[in-house]
């Protein structure tokens, strides 16, 4: 399952920043080639999360992002049942697909700047209604 | 009997004009910032209330 998920997150970052290059030109200058799927984790707190770091060993520079789902995701896709009130308006296919998109959209920022990963502002929620539509 | 399906707000694309403007103003701004230097790592952690300002379904009153 986790590798369909990173099958996933990887084909909607190619595809999607393949379209906006061809419309936009390639301005992208922190781009990183793959996004890897961390896995399922389980917290009460939040969606998901996205790690983005920069490692220099010596004069090579890499750029690494990471997403995590909480595996409250992958429970409600497999139909378990939960006390958590609205689990599957939480959890649900539809809430998931939002997640995916918005922490994509954090890669997308970081992208141009590592510290624009870490913004929720207007522009964050713009790309991530895109991605969600695209998706 | 006829279902009707919950019909739930689709979030829609950016035309390509606020695209390039969004995609214009982060580059900018990236250029008018300082090169971020040595190794580094940044953890994201998304909550339901991050979540939710980016959800189309979700109206602000």
């Amino acid at each position: 399952m986790e590798t369909y998920f990173e099958h996933l997150i990887n084909t909607v970052y190619q595809a999607y920043q393949e379209i906006l290059i061809k419309k936009h030109g390639n301005i992208y200058p922190l781009r990183s080639a793959v996004i890897k799927f961390g896995g399922f984790q389980l917290s009460y707190n939040w969606h998901g999360k996205t790690r983005i770091g920069k490692e220099e060993a010596g004069n090579l520079t890499i750029h690494t992002k990471e997403i995590h789902l909480n595996i409250l995701f992958a429970y409600c896709l497999a139909g378990l049942k939960s006390d958590i009130p609205d689990f599957t308006k939480l959890f649900g296919f539809r809430k998931l697909i939002n997640t995916i998109a918005h922490e994509l959209a954090h890669c997308l920022m970081a992208n141009y700047k590592l510290n624009f990963g870490q913004k929720h502002d207007q522009r964050h929620q713009e790309l991530t209604q895109d991605i969600e539509a695209f998706l | 009997m006829r279902i009707t399906p919950k019909e739930t707000p689709k979030p829609k694309r950016l035309s390509d004009k606020q695209m390039r403007e969004l995609l214009l103003s982060l580059k900018k701004e990236a250029d008018e910032m300082p090169e971020e230097e040595g190794s580094f790592g940044i953890e994201v952690i998304c909550s339901g209330k991050d979540m939710a300002k980016s959800n189309p379904t979700k109206q602000k009153k």
